[in-house]
C-alpha cells in the first residue's frame, strides 16, 4: 500500500492546517463565535476500515460537499448532525424554528455557507501548491456519514486517505466536522506535489 | 460564422435566465437578453463596463467577492435566495420595476477557463426564484396553521400537552447552560366530576374554558407556559424562577379562580368552583430533570387535596410547604418578592 | 561580541520547525535553535534550560493548547518574549493573544512572517 512518509504527511497536515485555520474564521465570522478546532488527523485506510472511522456514526447528518481536482483530487466536505444543522442555519436566516425538516431555501442556504467555507479553506492549499483547482459546486446530503461521503461500492478495494478536523461551535453546543477523502491513485501525484513543495521551502 | 458556434450564440440568447460573462478584469463580455430585459439595460450600455461601474451597489457585497474568487482562484460560488434575497437590481415586469419590486435570485458564479494558462473568465448565471419563494411562503403557512393547531388544546385554546413536553426540553436545555432555575406548577380543578355530574359536560366544558382563562391571565411573561395536561388537570412551566416566585404566581391563580364564583352546589370545600394547586422547582444544572420536578409539584398537588382542597403547597427539598411558611423574614407573607 | 540568541520553537509539526529554523538561522546562522513538539516536552524543557530570547508557539497541538501554556510559561519566565504563529486565524485567537500580551503572526511560514516573528523580541 502506497502511503506516504511521516514528513510528507506532516507536510499535507500542515497545508490542511492553514487552509482549516481560513475556514474556522469564516466560520467563526457567520456565527458571532469562537470555533474550537481540535488537531486535525490523517489516516489511510481500506475502504471497509474508513466507513469506521467516519465521525457522526449512525446519526442523521447534514454535508455540504464540493469535490476539487487538481494536483490531488479531494472531495471536502463540512458536516453538523442533522438537528443542529436546522437550529444553526435557522440561527443565521432568523427565522422561527418549527418544523423538524428543512426547506427548500434553507437547504440553499446551506449549500452557500458550506460553499464559503470550504472555498475558505481549500484558497491557501490551492496558494501553497501554486496550482489550479477545478471544483464543483456546492452540493447539500443529508444521511449518514457514508451516505454524505458519497461511500459506494465502488470504492471498494481502494485506499482512502482521510484527513478530519472537528469543528466546535461552543455556544451552540454544536459540533461539526471537516472531511477530505482522497483516493489511492492520486497518491503518488500528491506525494511528488508535497515533495516539490518541501523542496522550494528548503531553498 | 461557424454553425456550432452560432447555435451556442443562440442558446444564449433565448436562454431563460440571465447569463453574463466577466473577463479577467471584471469587465462584461456577455450579457444575455434576458438580463438586459430584467434590468431595464440594454446590452449595448452594458458590454465593455466594469461590474462595479454597471452595478455600484455591489462594492463589498457577497457577490463581488464570489466574482473574485472565481477570477483568481478558479473556484465557483452559490449565491442562495435565503440568504442573499436580491443582489442585482432585477425587475420581473413593469409593475415590479415602476414599485421597485426587484424579483427573488438565486446565482451561480462559475469560473470559465484558466486551465493550463489560460485566461480565466467568469459566468454569472441568474435565475427568477421569486415564484418558487412564494410558493414555499404558502406551504411554510399552512404548515405553521396545522402546528398551530397540533400545539394548542382545542376546548381551552391554551397550549397542548404535546407543546408543553416539546418546550419543556427546550428550556430546560437553556437553563441548565444559563444556570437558571425552572418552576412547575401542576393544577387539578377540585371536584370536577361532581360539577360535571350536577351541571352537565356542556357546563364542565365552560368551566375548564373560563379556568383555563383565568390561570392563563395570571402568567404574564412571554417565556411562561400553561397547558392542559389531562381532562380537569392543568400544568404550568415558568422558566428563571424559583419557589417564591412560583408561589406567588401559583396564590394569585387560586385566588382568581376563587373570584370566578362559578357555583359548584356539590363541592364539600366551597360554594364555587376551587382549584388545588403543587408547586416545585429545581436547577436543571445540578441534576434536577423534567421528571424530577414535575414528579415533586405532583406530589404537591397530592398534598394540597389531601390537606382539604382550594390551596397551593409547595415542594421545596422534599418537604411540603404553604406559602406563608416559605417566606420566613418578609412580615407580609406572601406578597409579590420580584 | 554579541552573544548568539536562543530561539525555543515549539510545534507539533515537524515541517513547521524545520521551516523556522532555517529560516532564522538564514538570517542569523549563529544563534541556537531548541525545538519541543508539545506543552507537555516543554515543560519539561524548561527547569533544564537557560531562559531563551524568544519562544515560538503554535496553537493548535495534542495536549495542551499553545495559548494555555502561554500562562505555564510566564509562571516561569515572566518576561520571556513570546510569539505565537499558528494557521488558527480567528479574531478569537489574534484577541487572546493581545490579552496575554503575546506577538500573532499568521502561518505560511515564510521570511517575511519570520521577520515580523522577531520583532517581538523586542
Amino acid at each position: 500500500m502506497f502511503v506516504l512518509n511521516e514528513l510528507q504527511q506532516d507536510t499535507l497536515l500542515e497545508i490542511f492546517n492553514i487552509g482549516v485555520g481560513k475556514a474556522a474564521a469564516a466560520l467563526s465570522k457567520m456565527t458571532a463565535e469562537e470555533v474550537l478546532l481540535s488537531v486535525p488527523t490523517l489516516e489511510f485506510l481500506e475502504w471497509e476500515e474508513a466507513r469506521q472511522h467516519l465521525p457522526c456514526e449512525g446519526k442523521i447528518i447534514c454535508g455540504i460537499s464540493q469535490r476539487f481536482e487538481g494536483p490531488f483530487t479531494t472531495e471536502a466536505v463540512l458536516m453538523f448532525p442533522e438537528d443542529k444543522t436546522i437550529e444553526f442555519i435557522r440561527y443565521i436566516l432568523q427565522v422561527d424554528s418549527l418544523f423538524a425538516q428543512l426547506t427548500e431555501m434553507e437547504q440553499e442556504g446551506l449549500c452557500e455557507i458550506g460553499n464559503i467555507i470550504l472555498n475558505a479553506c481549500m484558497a491557501p492549499i490551492a496558494d501553497i501548491f501554486s496550482a489550479e483547482f477545478h471544483a464543483t459546486m456546492p452540493e447539500f446530503r443529508m444521511g449518514t456519514s457514508e451516505h454524505v461521503l458519497s461511500f459506494d461500492a465502488a470504492q471498494a478495494n481502494r485506499v482512502i486517505m482521510l484527513m478530519l478536523v472537528k469543528l466546535q461551535l461552543e455556544k451552540r453546543e454544536t459540533e461539526g466536522y471537516l472531511a477530505f477523502l482522497s483516493v489511492l491513485p492520486d497518491m503518488q501525484r500528491l506525494s511528488a506535489n508535497i515533495d516539490r513543495f518541501i523542496s522550494e521551502l528548503q531553498k | 460564422m461557424n454553425s456550432e458556434l452560432f447555435l451556442a450564440a443562440l442558446v444564449v440568447q433565448e436562454a431563460q435566465m440571465g447569463l453574463m460573462v466577466l473577463d479577467p478584469d471584471a469587465n462584461v463580455v456577455l450579457f444575455n437578453e434576458w438580463l438586459a430585459k430584467a434590468a431595464y439595460l440594454p446590452e449595448k450600455e452594458a458590454l465593455g463596463k466594469n461590474l462595479l461601474q454597471l452595478f455600484p451597489e455591489l462594492k463589498g457585497t457577497r457577490l463581488q467577492s464570489a466574482v473574485e474568487t472565481s477570477l483568481q482562484k478558479g473556484f465557483p460560488s452559490l449565491l442562495s435566495q435565503s440568504l442573499n434575497r436580491t443582489p442585482l437590481p432585477l425587475f420581473g415586469g413593469a409593475e415590479e420595476y415602476n414599485t421597485g419590486i426587484r424579483m427573488e435570485q438565486l446565482i451561480h458564479v462559475i469560473p470559465l477557463g484558466g486551465r493550463g494558462g489560460q485566461q480565466r473568465y467568469c459566468l454569472v448565471q441568474i435565475a427568477n426564484v421569486s415564484e418558487a419563494v412564494r410558493r414555499e411562503k404558502i406551504l411554510t403557512e399552512q404548515a405553521k396553521e396545522l402546528r398551530r393547531n397540533l400545539i394548542t388544546d382545542g376546548l381551552t385554546g391554551i397550549y397542548s400537552r404535546r407543546y408543553w413536553e416539546e418546550q419543556a426540553l427546550i428550556e430546560f436545555r437553556k437553563a441548565r447552560r444559563d444556570c437558571s432555575p425552572v418552576a412547575m406548577m401542576m393544577l387539578d380543578v377540585d371536584l370536577f366530576k361532581y360539577f360535571n355530574d350536577e351541571y352537565g359536560h356542556q357546563e364542565g366544558d365552560l368551566c375548564l374554558q373560563r379556568v383555563a382563562k383565568a390561570a392563563a391571565n395570571e402568567l404574564k411573561r412571554p417565556l411562561d407556559i400553561l397547558a392542559r395536561y389531562g381532562g380537569e388537570e392543568f400544568v404550568a412551566l415558568l422558566p428563571e424562577t424559583n419557589l417564591e416566585g412560583a408561589a406567588v404566581v401559583s396564590e394569585r391563580i387560586l385566588k382568581s379562580i376563587q373570584n370566578l364564583q362559578i357555583p359548584n352546589r356539590k363541592s364539600n370545600v366551597a360554594a364555587y368552583v376551587t382549584v388545588s394547586i403543587g408547586v416545585a422547582f429545581g436547577f436543571p444544572n445540578q441534576g434536577d430533570t423534567h421528571e424530577i420536578i414535575l414528579s415533586e409539584a405532583d406530589q404537591a398537588l397530592y398534598a394540597a387535596k389531601h390537606l382539604g382542597r382550594n390551596r397551593v403547597v409547595l415542594c421545596k427539598d422534599g418537604i411540603f410547604l404553604t406559602p406563608c411558611n416559605t417566606i420566613i423574614d418578609d412580615p407580609m407573607p406572601c406578597k409579590a418578592i420580584k | 561580541m554579541i552573544t548568539p540568541k536562543t530561539v525555543l520553537i515549539v510545534d507539533d509539526s515537524r515541517l513547521s520547525r524545520m521551516i523556522i529554523k532555517a529560516l532564522i538561522l538564514e538570517k542569523y546562522p549563529d544563534w541556537i535553535m531548541l525545538e519541543a513538539i508539545n506543552g507537555d516536552q516543554t515543560i519539561s524543557m524548561m527547569d533544564s534550560i537557560p531562559e531563551p530570547d524568544l519562544i515560538t508557539l503554535d496553537v493548535n497541538m495534542p495536549g495542551m493548547d499553545g495559548l494555555s501554556l502561554v500562562t505555564t510559561i510566564r509562571n516561569h519566565w515572566a518576561s520571556v518574549p513570546i510569539v505565537v504563529i499558528t494557521a488558527n486565524v480567528q479574531g478569537s485567537v489574534s484577541r487572546k493573544c493581545a490579552e496575554l500580551k503575546v506577538g500573532f503572526v499568521e502561518k505560511p511560514i515564510d521570511a517575511a512572517t519570520i521577520d515580523k516573528a522577531l520583532t517581538f523580541m523586542e
